[in-house]
């Protein structure tokens, strides 16, 4: 899944530019992004971790039962 | 000797690190540049002057980043020449380094219009942290500041000072800020929350000269109009765009236009040569055409592009265009390709907005294809449309609903949605 660092967020706003679903909000009150998404399925990585400029969304890996 | 080397320490080196240890964990690899802190956020300076960021919330990467990628960092160097032929460089202290593949990723440098007074103290640029730093020393003392110059840079130093409580006046010589970026109605919303806050536009004007004050002719005074008005002030800002940094590669053999000319694999016309960033004059696939794109997204692609192909990984740039997502005085805004495009020429524009103006939406058309994208206020779901436009989807179908609260890839055709959503977008 895609994990977003709230901490490392700048609000740069780059992730919601490039997100081919529409998948990923903006949170003004707190100047970051909030994304809820399955994924590009036909990407190697996702659209937004590509972009993020500082690493503030990643790919991990998580098993089903956490 | 460095297998690799790369000249400047920003967007464009974090990508070509990455890429060329993708490809070759172990070559030499050295960077060279004139800051002493690397890879921060340009853009963020303004945060960090009037104190809403720390500098450690502007680093792209960690601390860790460079020595894990085993880059030799030669941090506040400056490179003063390079010779081509016999591949090597030469430093401000005279060292040589000799090198295999070379990346210049040295950026832009602040232009200064040919007027008067900008020698004076209280001058000052805004596109280095070097840079937020000098502003940041001096703003117990910026009281009355004028900004010259109202594009990205400008209006990220006019909201800096002005939170920080100096009167502040952007002087405009286009009839609306941001103009390279917005049209009319996204500039009109912009400008609105500028003056909100206090800080007075002029647009349609010029600074003539900036004069000195009465009883130091050293220190700015103030500034005067082309229309012979005088404000008073403490400090100025010269933030009337960017230039290239090209001096390493003037009367050499490289080819250079407004930046170095890049092909599709970022390499100059000379072999193991490569630019990126804002030095660089690479492919807009909007336009069609070469052009300087001095932004993050482009460099780093840029710079990853050069890194994997100086590595032997052939791979090709697959085109830039304007990409600006940004946040001014709570106003998100995303502009892309030719945002700015009026309905002219061959042109379609469609817009969505609200009686109150809490956002706009505008999508530019060419023969059904997107070409351009501006949301300002509400920026969801604009990068489905960004996705369209990248692969040249004719839209002409269902064009009317692309500025809809609800359009998604399920609006589209299904005949269309596979396609659109199998390549790679990036």
């Amino acid at each position: 899944m895609v994990v977003h660092s709230e901490e490392k967020c700048m609000g740069c706003y780059t992730c919601i530019m490039v997100c081919p679903y529409g998948a990923i909000k903006a949170d003004t009150a707190k100047n970051r992004v909030v994304a809820k998404c399955d994924l590009c399925p036909d990407l190697e990585v996702a659209a937004c971790v590509a972009n993020c400029p500082n690493e503030a969304l990643v790919y991990k890996e998580v098993s089903n039962d956490v | 000797m460095s297998k690799y080397v790369i000249i400047g320490g920003s967007a464009g080196a974090i990508g070509a690190v990455e890429a060329i240890r993708e490809v070759d964990p172990t070559g030499s690899l050295a960077i060279v540049t004139e800051e002493s802190i690397l890879g921060y956020s340009r853009p963020m300076i303004g945060d960090y002057l009037c104190g809403e960021t720390p500098l450690e919330k502007m680093m792209y990467r960690d601390d860790r980043f460079w020595a894990e990628n085993h880059v030799q960092v030669l941090a506040g160097r400056n490179a003063i020449c390079v010779n081509f032929s016999n591949k090597y460089m030469e430093l401000d202290q005279g060292e040589r380094i000799v090198f295999e593949k070379l990346l210049i990723a040295t950026g832009s440098k602040p232009f200064f219009p040919s007027i008067d007074g900008t020698d004076k103290e209280g001058v000052i640029s805004f596109i280095t942290l070097p840079d937020a730093k000098n502003a940041k020393a001096r703003l117990e003392r910026a009281r009355r500041v004028v900004i010259i110059g109202g594009g990205l840079i400008g209006i990220c130093a006019a909201e800096a000072f002005a939170k920080k409580g100096a009167k502040v006046t952007i002087v405009e010589l286009q009839n609306r800020v941001l103009a390279l970026l917005l049209d009319d109605a996204a500039s009109g919303i912009i400008e609105n929350a500028i003056r909100k806050i206090g800080i007075k536009i002029m647009t349609g004007q010029t600074v003539q000269r900036i004069i000195g004050k009465s009883a130091n002719d050293r220190v700015v005074g103030g500034v005067v109009l082309n229309n012979g008005e005088t404000i008073l002030c403490d400090t100025v800002v010269v933030a009337a765009g960017v230039r290239s940094r090209i001096e390493l590669v003037e009367g050499t053999d490289v080819k250079v236009n407004k930046g170095i000319l890049v092909d599709e694999f970022m390499q100059t016309n000379l072999p193991d040569v490569y630019a990126c960033g804002d030095v660089a004059e690479a492919y807009d696939f909007i336009s069609g055409e070469n052009r300087v794109l001095p932004q993050w997204p482009t460099a780093y692609q840029g710079g990853r592009v050069a890194g994997y192909n100086m590595a032997g990984r052939r791979t090709t740039y697959p085109g830039g265009t304007v990409m600006s997502a940004m946040s001014y005085f709570g106003i998100p805004v995303v502009a892309v390709g030719m945002a700015n495009q009026e309905e002219d020429g061959g042109y379609e524009v469609i817009v969505a907005h609200d009686a109150s103006g809490t956002f706009y939406k505008k999508v530019v058309l060419k023969e059904g294809v997107i070409k351009g994208i501006l949301f300002v206020g509400d920026i969801e779901r604009s990068g489905i449309l960004f996705c369209l436009m990248r692969k040249a989807v004719n839209v002409e179908e269902f064009k009317e609903k692309l500025l809809s609260p609800d359009f998604g890839i399920v609006s589209l055709p299904s005949s269309l949605r596979r396609d659109v959503m199998s390549e790679e977008l990036t």
